[in-house]
Parts: structure tokens; C-alpha cells; sequence
């Protein structure tokens, strides 16, 4: 069964267990805007680009493969003019599913990276057309470089494909906390207080030259 | 680094050292099991979990262009200075 943690050096609690399941259901499933195969396809470079690894393509459109290049391996050096040029290529709502998916898959393999488990195959991508469904309401401009649903904030990031903004939301609310309990300084959970929390968070950003 | 590493919170170090490792490219448990050895296999394994969380949240923000608000500017303009973080690529959006 997929991400069965056999390997891992730790005990692996379901909750984390199931996310990853979850996640790599949905990133071989049809999506959005991107077929089954093209997300697979899309995972696989993110990776390959994480890890150092190079990988073909030859599936995906070549602006598709810069996207989850950049995203999986580089993703603080993304410019305005960059995802302006991706977005004439590719159509803002496909962009925003590639960085997604390319998010999303980078951020499981750390988790299993980190516990010291081998990376995860990808499923047999599904069958099956995208569904091509718009966000209800619409997205509009926004302070960021793209057009978001609601307040211009992490949690709504891609918004603008709202099954991509439930798929990340459902790796953050249960890797790190729901937004709910964010207003609460004195969170804890499995035994980390919200300062180690916070701790992790931000060295993480850190590493990664995340600004924001 | 700032000072010794140990921050003033339980595992501190050993914390930072998750994060670290977060942008590694190898399996490698090390930084968790020492974060376990402090204060226990549950809250490591959630500390990896956070940090892969993150590296989720950066590239949102990153492929999106978010930018940091004048108000969150000003209230961490010390630890900007401190972390040298004005020499991130997206810290003028």
C-alpha cells in the first residue's frame, strides 16, 4: 500500500499517513485543468529537479517542465516577468495547478525524507478529462502576482483552482496547524508547544529564502 | 548562525537543525531521531511534518508573488536586519 513508512525510522502517526495518501491519490487523478498523466508528469520533474535528478518530459508542454523546475527546486527566485511569461504559455489556472502539484509533492518527499523513509513512487495516473470547473466567484486581481479567491494570503494561494487550494490546505491544516488555531500562541500538539513550532517554520523559511 | 543555537526553548537546536535539513536532498532521520531524544518520538515526527508543511507554504507564496505587508515590515524590521533577510530575492515585493 502506498506509503506504508515501513522503512521509516519513526512511528508515523495515521493523520500524516493519510495526508500523504490522500495527496498522491489526488496528484494522479485528473485535475482541473491538467490530465492525470500531465500531473504525474509535472510531479515527477518537481522532484527530479528537488533532488538534483534529471528527468524527461516529454509529455508536458516545455513551459509546464520550468514550472515545477522552479517551483520544486527554486521557488524563491520566481520574478513577475517569469510567471507572466509561463502564464502567456500555459493560461494563468493551469499555472496555478502545476505550481501546486510541484508544491505539494516536494513538501510529502520532505516529510518522508525527514523520517527517514525512501522517496514514494507515484500512482498509475488516472483516466479520465479535467473538469475544467471555474472557482466560484471568479478570482480577481490581487496584490500577488495572480488573480486569488478571497483575501491575498498563503492559505488562498491557489485559490484560483479551488480543488488545488483544498489539496494544500489539507497538507497544512494537518502538517503544521488549521488556520483556525493560528490566533492561538499558546497551540500545542503531539507535544510541540507553539514556539518549537514556529521554530521549525521559520528556520525552514529561512533555508528556503522565503520572505514572506 | 546568532548566538549558540539553543534559543531558549526545549530542543531548540536540535528544532533548527529539523528545518535545516528540510531543504537536504537525502533520506536522512538524524535531525528528527535528535529532536526525539529531547522530547519524544511524537512531537519529532510532527516537527518533520512542519517543516515539509513549509516547504509547501514557500512555494506558495513564492509562485504567486505574495508580498509581505508594510505592517508585518515594520513590526519584524529587527529580525529582517538580524537574519539578513533583505538579501532574499523577494524581500522588495
Amino acid at each position: 500500500m502506498v506509503f506504508s513508512f515501513a522503512d521509516a525510522a519513526f512511528e508515523i502517526p495515521e493523520v500524516f499517513v493519510e495526508v500523504s495518501r490522500r495527496t498522491w491519490i489526488q496528484v494522479a487523478s485528473p485535475g482541473t485543468w491538467w490530465s492525470g498523466p500531465e500531473r504525474v508528469a509535472i510531479a515527477e520533474a518537481a522532484r527530479a529537479a528537488r533532488i538534483r535528478k534529471r528527468t524527461s518530459a516529454d509529455e508536458l508542454p516545455k513551459a509546464a517542465v520550468d514550472v515545477a523546475t522552479m517551483i520544486g527546486a527554486t521557488p524563491g527566485y520566481t520574478t513577475a516577468t517569469w510567471v507572466g511569461d509561463m502564464i502567456d504559455v500555459l493560461g494563468e489556472l493551469r499555472y496555478v495547478e502545476a505550481a501546486s502539484i510541484a508544491s505539494r509533492v516536494v513538501s510529502i518527499d520532505t516529510f518522508t525524507r525527514l523520517v527517514g523513509s525512501g522517496l514514494e513512487a507515484f500512482p498509475q495516473p488516472g483516466s479520465g478529462k479535467p473538469s475544467q470547473r471555474h472557482s466560484d466567484p471568479a478570482p480577481r486581481r490581487s496584490r500577488a502576482w495572480i488573480e486569488m479567491v478571497g483575501f491575498a494570503s498563503p492559505p488562498n494561494a491557489f485559490s484560483a483552482v479551488p480543488e488545488e487550494a483544498a489539496a494544500m490546505n489539507d497538507i497544512t491544516d494537518n502538517f503544521y496547524m488549521p488556520e483556525f488555531d493560528m490566533q492561538y500562541p499558546d497551540y500545542s500538539r503531539m507535544g510541540l508547544h507553539r514556539t518549537q513550532i514556529e521554530t521549525v517554520a521559520g528556520v525552514t523559511s529561512h533555508a528556503n529564502e522565503c520572505f514572506f | 548562525m546568532i548566538g549558540d543555537g539553543g534559543i531558549g526553548i526545549p530542543a531548540g537546536a536540535e528544532l533548527v537543525a529539523v528545518g535545516r535539513a528540510s531543504v537536504g536532498v537525502e533520506s536522512n532521520p538524524g535531525p528528527v531521531a535528535a529532536v526525539a531524544e529531547v522530547i519524544g518520538e511524537p512531537a519529532a515526527v510532527y516537527a518533520a511534518a512542519v517543516a515539509a508543511a513549509f516547504e509547501l507554504l514557500n512555494r506558495a507564496v513564492d509562485a504567486i508573488g505574495l508580498p509581505t505587508g508594510a505592517a508585518s515590515r515594520r513590526r519584524l524590521a529587527n529580525v529582517i536586519e538580524a537574519l539578513d533577510m533583505e538579501s532574499f530575492p523577494h524581500a522588495h515585493l
